[in-house]
């Protein structure tokens, strides 16, 4: 295994003073955690997606896996090494190995760097290329990702979102990592300019032998990318579908409900849409399956005891009490 | 002020123009939204599509200015003084914006907001208000609204925040509502549930909806007809089931085309290029550049709307060679 994460959890320390917000979720006076015991595997050249609404963890579990954010507990292993058990050179070698692209393009670029001067400072940080050859790497990775070597000189402020999110995918392939974690990548991009970074993607992971954990809300896109797919909710992941499982044998009750939205080009789609039974309180429950309160199908145990994930077919895992 | 409660909004070659600019951002924009009906207009950033909202209610940003003719039962908009404006805004034509966080009023506890609303559109007293800015709260489905109304807007998330700002839209019962991007900043599955909520309000109320947004599932959802924009102008304009099933327009299918869920399986075909620059419009067809359809004829002079079926029209002289684009569509409409 090339990236393998085991028991990630992770809480952020509920703020104090007078902004505090009363009625947040609380477990025992503590806060519920953005990330409960999370495990996943990622192979060489493998891809995997991770789907999720806003607040189910998907970029917590991300920068988690980058180390952008030390967990509370369990490890990252990275070809068999424990990040989370590094410290000082080691880790910040180490680290480069797993970069990120992020969802606004706007706000992850220097706006005082010319791209040039982006992805030099990467080349030369991590002493990726020596001197002499380091403007000839930088027009590579401006071609691998589709821009033209005249942007050398230009500013981020020159550029489309589009253009943009190529010069940021352009910076994490310039630290050669072994795994590209994608962050909602195309969540703030026009729809026509998404198919272009989604293509770029899929591309870059074929003709790199990229190995990929590509994160969105939305599920048709991630299986656009991912023949493996993770769905989280709540913080914890609800059910992994293995590559060649279609989407419509996904059995946990909120994917299924992701799902519901699968025909959203068809005429009047929203009169179809069985019955969503939204928990219309903004928390989760603090006991029991985090999804119970919006679950069509929510029973006894499901109040009590957290449902743990278990396999009901090759590769394919469930975290719920009603699935049989 | 009085309008009959059921009218029809007439949009006619509404035009948009930045002061010192010669070249205008919303080009002769005609539309016609009938009483009751839902209207969707889809468009990428920048086409000129939450413009074209702000331009009906007066609304354009500093140095903006329309010209042309939109008529809302017997007012003429672009002519009322500002006062008669005001005094139809909120109350007959309301709106509601993509991001709630920062049209709600951060300092003001979500009940009083609303009630706000009610007493200074109906003046109402303050114990009538409240009272019916809570059932305005409980009819946008935030439930236990009693206790809720204390909230301010930070303490809810995103999707009862844009539920907030609907009660506070129709707290008024407009017969026009004219929402830019409603649900763009919300999941899925949230998405849907605003959407529903707008379609269920808008039947009981028999008001009329314009929808804006960039994405072409959402008006797919609930809207009766819709418009495609591009660089400030319609390139397509029809009823949502045509559109939908045949669209008619090079942009409409590389729309469509770039949804993972509308070309099961298959690479995207991505629209190749940006949108231009508004002060560097090509002189014909706006999209002839990125369309791979395009022939002399597209690039020499602008292109006028033909139609293709009742009420079903664009503009577009390869309409008879989009079949290819089609094809892939058809493959995972088939599916």
């Amino acid at each position: 295994m090339l990236l393998v994460a085991e028991h990630l959890t992770k809480t952020y320390a509920p703020r104090r003073g007078w902004s505090a917000t009363p009625g947040r979720p609380r477990v025992g006076g503590t806060v519920r955690p953005a990330l409960t015991d999370v495990s996943l595997s990622l192979e060489r050249g493998e891809s995997v997606g991770v789907v999720g609404e806003s607040g189910s963890g998907k970029s917590t579990f991300a920068r988690c896996l980058a180390l952008l954010e030390r967990p509370d507990a369990g490890r990252v292993l990275l070809d068999g090494i424990d990040l989370t058990a590094l410290g000082g050179g080691p880790f910040r070698r180490t680290r480069r190995r797993i970069q990120v692209v992020f969802q606004d393009p706007y706000s992850s670029l220097n706006p005082r760097l010319t791209v040039g001067s982006t992805l030099r400072e990467v080349l030369l940080v991590h002493r990726l290329a020596v001197r002499d050859r380091i403007d000839r790497r930088v027009h590579e990775l401006l071609d691998q990702v589709g821009l033209p070597a005249r942007v050398v000189d230009r500013y981020p402020s020159d550029f489309s979102g589009g253009q943009r999110q190529r010069i940021c995918i352009a910076r994490a392939l310039a630290a050669a990592p072994d795994v590209l974690i994608a962050d909602e990548p195309v969540s703030a991009l026009d729809v026509s300019i998404q198919a272009q970074i989604l293509n770029l993607l899929a591309d870059l992971r074929a003709r790199l032998a990229l190995s990929m954990i590509f994160i969105s809300h939305d599920l048709h896109v991630v299986r656009y990318i991912a023949p493996k797919i993770a769905v989280m909710f709540g913080g914890g992941i609800v059910e992994v579908l293995p590559p060649g499982v279609p989407l419509e044998s996904a059995r946990h009750p909120y994917t299924q409900m992701l799902l519901a939205s699968k025909s959203r080009l068809e005429p009047g789609w929203l009169t179809h849409v069985g019955e969503l039974n939204m928990e219309l309180s903004a928390s989760l429950p603090t006991t029991g399956c985090p999804f119970r309160g919006r679950c069509p199908h929510a029973f006894a145990p499901c109040h009590d005891v957290d449902p743990p994930a278990r396999p009901i077919g090759e590769g394919h895992v469930v975290a719920c009490h009603y699935v049989t | 002020m009085s309008v009959r409660p059921r009218d029809a909004l007439r949009v006619e070659a509404l035009t948009v123009a930045f002061r010192g600019s010669d070249h205008p951002v919303i080009r002769g924009v005609s539309f016609e939204i009938a009483p009751g009906e839902a209207f969707g207009l889809v468009g990428e950033s920048g086409s000129g599509k939450s413009l074209t909202c702000r331009a009906i209610l007066r609304l354009l940003p500093r140095g903006a200015a329309g010209t042309g003719r939109v008529t809302y039962g017997a007012h003429s908009l672009l002519e009322l003084d500002d006062a008669e404006m005001q005094a139809l805004r909120g109350s007959t034509i309301a709106m509601i914006f993509q991001d709630p966080m920062t049209a709600l009023n951060p300092v003001l506890r979500v009940g009083d907001a609303i009630a706000q609303v009610i007493r200074s559109h109906e003046g109402l007293g303050a114990r009538a208000a409240r009272t019916r800015a809570l059932e305005m709260m409980e009819r946008v489905g935030i439930r236990d609204a009693a206790r809720r109304a204390a909230a301010y807007p930070h303490e809810f998330s995103g999707g009862m925040r844009q539920r907030v700002h609907i009660a506070m839209a129709l707290a008024a019962r407009p017969t026009l509502l004219l929402a830019d991007e409603p649900t763009t900043a919300l999941d899925v599955v949230v998405q849907a549930e605003i959407l529903r909520l707008l379609d269920d309000l808008r039947r009981e109320q028999g008001m009329s909806l314009l929808l804006v947004s960039h994405d072409f599932r959402v008006v797919a959802g609930l809207c009766d007809r819709v418009g495609v924009m591009y660089a400030g102008e319609l390139v397509e304009l029809g009823p949502t089931r045509a559109v939908l099933r045949r669209p008619e327009h090079p942009y409409t299918i590389g729309l469509m085309n770039s949804l993972p869920e509308a070309v099961a399986g298959e690479r995207l075909r991505a629209i190749p290029g940006a949108p231009p620059d508004p002060e560097r419009l090509p002189p014909g067809c706006a999209f002839a550049p990125r369309c791979e359809l395009a022939v002399d004829a597209c690039i020499a002079a602008p292109v006028a709307f033909s139609q293709t079926s009742p009420g079903h029209r664009s503009r577009c002289l390869r309409i008879d060679r989009l079949d290819d684009m089609r094809r892939s569509l058809a493959a995972a409409d088939g599916a």
